[in-house]
């Protein structure tokens, strides 16, 4: 890839991507770091990094990169799962955004990036196994799981009397 | 596989992926519009789909952009670096190279030193063209200390006797003993002599022609020493013993100092006194 392409990268995919890490991360300044050494490692590997596949391979580094985060500090785990164990009681209805956001973080963190990249970015199974190193069959799966999930919250008895 | 009651979460879950074709999607709303019971499912599922927060970017992305002159700039400086490095090594080079030849230079006077230590050892005096002349100062220089010696002693020795006898210390004490002012004469005047001796230390032949040199000046030097030490102890001798005839004069306690024993006999007075005064207090 170029210097152009490097840069129009930059432009498009640099605030989905931090977007789709931030989600994960809960915390800016670990989301901001990830992508930033994301794109280094891109421009780093320019020469190999085809530039039509920029996103895709931008994906996978700020993915692998972020994993390695949450696996170092345990400590954002540990946020993570005192923020999901906090009850909801704020939301009013059609508020199924917020919800949402709750049930998202009571995922494990390769189910929650399987949903934000389908989501957020409409990448298809395999594309979303190229990502994150599963068959697209797994993807499918696990998807699929965290979908029943995420909906079995949404019905759940306390949400349902907020609603 | 086709949607049924039992399937159809499967075909929903894939519907609200976007993983069907459009004919498989058709299928799907088809299903739902004969079986109305499960719309409310659908759009359970279809609610799970998460809504990006466009609202979330990644702010200051300049520190993200990346020019390609930056990364010329940094080859620059690493051969720079290369360049510096090259100059330290060619100069450590060459000054070592440098160094190297001065130190090849030195070496024949390295070589020509076990010459001397082998060949006079052999011959006194003959070969040796270059430190002949240093040789004949040498026995010159030998030769009139031991002329020196010769007034001293008044006796007609040989050298060669006389140098054997200078490494036996009973000569050399006869000499010390019978003038010592006269030996001084010559110990002041070798010190310029012998500064130019340091090779013979080197030279086994003129070791011993140098042995007389040397020896004789601590010889004549130390009687000089045990005089004057002899005559400032001789009072500190006396001191000492009219301390012990003081102290038994005085009928003094072998401890107590002469010369605090005044303070003493005060010491003693105010030891009484607040002695005194301690068992007053500790009555009162």
């Amino acid at each position: 890839m170029t210097e152009q392409e490097y840069n129009n990268c930059v432009k498009e995919h640099a605030d989905s991507v931090y977007r789709f890490i931030l989600k994960n991360l809960r915390n800016r300044e670990d989301a901001r770091d990830v992508v930033q050494t994301a794109f280094e490692k891109m421009w780093t590997n320019r020469a190999t990094v085809d530039g039509s596949r920029s996103k895709s391979f931008l994906f996978t580094v700020a993915y692998h990169q972020m994993i390695d985060h949450i696996r170092k500090s345990k400590v954002v785990m540990m946020i993570e799962d005192t923020i999901a164990d906090v009850p909801v009681y704020s939301h009013r209805d059609g508020d199924t955004k917020k919800i949402l956001e709750n049930a998202l973080a009571r995922l494990n963190e390769t189910q929650r990036s399987l949903v934000l990249l389908k989501d957020y970015e409409g990448y298809s199974y395999e594309e979303i196994g190229e990502i994150t190193g599963l068959s697209a069959s797994q993807v499918k799966v696990y998807l699929h799981r965290a979908r029943i999930q995420l909906k079995n919250y949404l019905v759940s008895p306390e949400n349902i009397l907020e609603q | 596989m086709q949607i049924n009651r039992q399937t159809y979460e499967e075909f929903f879950l894939l519907y609200v992926d976007n993983e069907l074709s459009a004919g498989g999607k058709k299928e799907v709303e088809n299903f739902i519009a004969q079986n109305p019971d499960l719309q409310v499912e659908f759009d359970l599922i279809k609610q799970t789909v998460m809504v990006p927060d466009n609202s979330i970017i990644f702010a200051n992305k300049e520190v993200l952009f990346k020019n390609e002159e930056s990364r010329k700039v940094v080859m620059m400086r690493w051969f720079r670096y290369a360049a510096a490095a090259v100059i330290l090594l060619a100069l450590s080079v060459t000054g070592w190279l440098f160094l190297d030849e001065n130190k090849r230079n030195t070496p024949p006077v390295a070589i020509l030193e076990p010459q001397k230590t082998i060949e006079p050892a052999r011959n006194e005096s003959e070969n040796i063209p270059g430190n002949n002349s240093t040789i004949a100062e040498e026995r010159s220089t030998s030769t009139t200390v031991e002329k020196q010696q010769r007034v001293v002693k008044n006796t007609a020795v040989n050298l060669e006797n006389k140098i054997k006898a200078s490494s036996k210390p009973q000569v050399v004490e006869n000499t010390s003993t019978e003038e010592p002012a006269a030996v001084t004469a010559p110990s002041t005047e070798e010190p310029g002599i012998i500064t130019s001796t340091p090779d013979p230390i080197e030279v086994n032949n003129d070791v011993v022609l140098a042995e007389p040199v040397t020896e004789p000046i601590d010889i004549e030097v130390a009687p000089r020493q045990m005089e004057a030490p002899t005559e400032q102890q001789i009072p500190d001798v006396h001191y000492t013993q009219s301390i012990n005839e003081e102290r038994e004069k005085s009928d003094m306690i072998y401890f107590a100092n002469t010369s605090l024993s005044k303070k003493t006999k005060l010491r003693g007075v105010l030891r009484k006194a607040t002695r005194y005064l301690e068992r007053v207090t500790s009555i009162q």
